[in-house]
């Protein structure tokens, strides 16, 4: 068995809010691997989205370990969280977050800025990132000229443009009509099925959860239940 | 190296974004920086033309006047009856070895004609050793010499403004016949315009004429041998206060002034009167100065609320950036490229106004500026420095966001 992409071991998170104490995780404990593509669902206040920005390396756990790709990154300071969050991570968020009156090539070259690469590579693979969404040609659209759903194209592209193993979707149809939803997440079902992209995906529509092949559910700060859907989601894709 | 770049790129996109703010946040410093310059100018060109104007009187020169100037209390320089006499003039020349030249004259307003015209002026009478000693030229012409002044000839030299009024143009002055006071002089030569003296007087509006004819034909003598004003060069900028001091030496001697007791003359050089005028531009800049710095202050602060709102505003970009592996220094350096492209561009189009501004003020109102390369520069790089300071706790704050907070930003 290779080690998992994602291993967390009983992290708890808590907040102090006011004089109460908020005990937003208590012992999460999680294996991911390599290809997996994993849904997470939960009611608000679950403890879903705290465990997110974990994962996303927003955030440190109080307690517990977690390894990204083998490294600890819970003992990480912020900077070597940044970076890590530039080469291992790619982020789609419910509100597309694009920068405004910015071009969708320079959106989705932003996380290049950050790293090493020469500015024509940076753009090519800027490029072919917007290709792999079937966005070639509106590299120039600025984001209000595009459609909820192209500009939600755009966001997976930049989130994908350093090639990081893993892709982190924060409720990404909250936002888009049904038609719309369906053909968000049928871009991330082939970018698992044909690069292997390990996909994780906060909802709470079990509709979208059906195109991932396992479902974790949050209450109260723990997993309740831990569910292989695989069969379950083909039969239901027919 | 290529981070800055980046960063330059993306500040640089920032601010295209939002064309008319940056416009208007720059426009601060801009009009700071065009203010600092044409001030500068013009205040080096008044300073330039006073100082050439001082020069103007002659090198190295030495004034002895009568009586005392002494700070407070009422004293007569040139007002009252003189105490300098011809003897002085000798003395001075036969024992001050820092002198070179020596020159007194003898001078009254009195009335000139020449055939229908007449001008009132300034009369003259002095050495020939008078053009040597302020350092001045003839146009035309000739000087008179010591045989003249033995024999008190009756020749006058013009200055340019007397020849204007009482010649018409075109007319040769040399050798006409003019009458001052009533009696005629021979003109011999013309003196080269010398323009207004730093008091302000129009040093050409003068008749020259030799020293015996103005005492014995014009002016008459109050007192035998008595002079105006005594001038004397020094034998190099070098020896003037050399020779400042063996004059006063000389003349105490020749006037039994004892020890303690006040002199009856003053000598004053050129020097003084040029620490005065420099002094006073030194006043006169830290005064631009100040205004300058509370212009680009103002400019600063304009920036900084500015980029303040942008920070706000630009809340969710700010964790965007976070998410995607911006460490908080590179979002401290981006906000700090921002304020620094924007004061950096608002100097450079600000000295460009200044520049304009300042040739623009030559051009219309006629007066002397003079452009100064280290003014430019330095205001360019000074409104850089603000842009810097005024930013850094905008760009501060925007580093320190917490990026999960940033991204939920409304």
């Amino acid at each position: 068995m290779p080690e998992p992409l994602i291993e967390v071991r009983d992290v708890c998170k808590t907040y102090e809010a006011g004089d109460a104490t908020v005990h937003a995780l208590q012992g999460v404990s999680l294996a991911v691997h390599r290809g997996e593509f994993l849904a997470v669902m939960g009611a608000s206040g679950s403890g879903k989205s705290t465990f997110m920005n974990l994962l996303g390396c927003l955030d440190r756990p109080t307690s517990g370990s977690y390894r990204l790709d083998g490294v600890d990154v819970a003992a990480l300071s912020s900077d070597e969280r940044a970076e890590i969050r530039n080469r291992k991570l790619g982020f789609v968020f419910q509100s597309f977050n694009l920068i405004p009156r910015t071009s969708a090539l320079e959106n989705v070259e932003l996380p290049l800025f950050y790293g090493d690469l020469s500015l024509a590579e940076q753009r090519k693979r800027a490029q072919q990132a917007l290709a792999t969404v079937g966005l070639t040609g509106r590299e120039h659209h600025l984001p209000n000229q595009l459609s909820g759903g192209q500009q939600q194209r755009v966001a997976i592209a930049r989130a994908l443009v350093n090639r990081p193993p893993l892709l982190l979707a924060d409720e990404p149809t909250g936002n888009l009509d049904s038609h719309t939803s369906a053909e968000i997440l049928d871009i991330f079902a082939e970018l698992n099925r044909a690069q292997g992209l390990t996909i994780v995906l906060v909802t709470h529509e079990p509709d979208v959860a059906t195109y991932a092949e396992r479902v974790v559910t949050f209450r109260d700060g723990q997993i309740l239940t831990d569910v292989r859907t695989r069969d379950v989601a083909r039969e239901a894709r027919g | 190296m290529k981070l800055l770049r980046m960063t330059v790129v993306a500040a640089l996109r920032a601010l295209r974004r939002n064309k008319l703010r940056s416009a208007l946040t720059m426009l601060g410093i801009v009009i700071g920086v065009a203010a600092v310059i044409t001030m500068v100018s013009v205040g080096q060109g008044a300073d330039v033309a006073v100082q050439k104007q001082i020069q103007s009187l002659g090198t190295n020169l030495l004034m002895v006047v009568p009586g005392a100037t002494t700070a407070g209390g009422a004293r007569s320089g040139w007002g009252g009856v003189s105490t300098l006499t011809i003897a002085d003039g000798r003395a001075i020349q036969r024992e001050c070895p820092s002198v070179a030249e020596v020159s007194w004259f003898r001078r009254q307003i009195a009335q000139v004609v020449n055939g229908n015209l007449n001008w009132s002026t300034v009369v003259q009478g002095t050495t020939p050793s008078y053009l040597a000693v302020r350092d001045w030229e003839l146009s035309s012409g000739d000087f008179f010499t010591e045989r003249d002044d033995v024999a008190a000839n009756r020749v006058a030299v013009l200055g340019q403004t007397v020849v204007d009024h009482l010649f018409g143009a075109g007319e040769d002055p040399i050798g006409a016949s003019i009458r001052v006071k009533n009696v005629p002089f021979t003109v011999i030569g013309v003196l080269e315009p010398k323009g207004q003296s730093g008091y302000g007087q129009d040093q050409d509006d003068v008749v020259v004429i030799p020293f015996q004819a103005a005492v014995r034909r014009v002016l008459g003598a109050e007192l035998v041998g008595s002079v105006d004003m005594i001038f004397a060069t020094a034998v190099s900028a070098g020896d003037i206060v050399e020779a400042t001091d063996e004059i006063g030496q000389a003349l105490r001697q020749r006037h039994r002034i004892q020890k303690g007791q006040e002199d009856d003359f003053t000598v004053r050089n050129l020097n003084e009167m040029a620490q005065v005028s420099a002094s006073a531009s030194r006043v006169m800049t830290n005064l631009l100065l100040a205004v300058a710095s509370i212009s680009l202050l103002v400019g600063g602060i304009g920036i900084m609320n500015i980029l303040l709102v942008s920070v706000t505003e630009r809340t969710r970009e700010i964790g965007v950036r976070m998410a995607v592996g911006a460490k908080s220094r590179h979002i401290l350096l981006q906000f700090l490229v921002e304020a620094a492209a924007l004061s950096l561009a608002g100097g450079l189009v600000g000295a460009a106004l200044g520049v304009g501004g300042a040739r623009a003020i030559s051009y219309f109102a006629s007066w002397p500026t003079v452009l100064s390369a280290p003014a430019v520069a330095g205001s360019i790089l000074f409104s850089a420095a603000v842009g810097i300071f005024f930013g850094f706790y905008p760009a501060r704050k925007a580093s320190r966001l917490d990026p999960i907070a940033a991204l939920r930003y409304e």
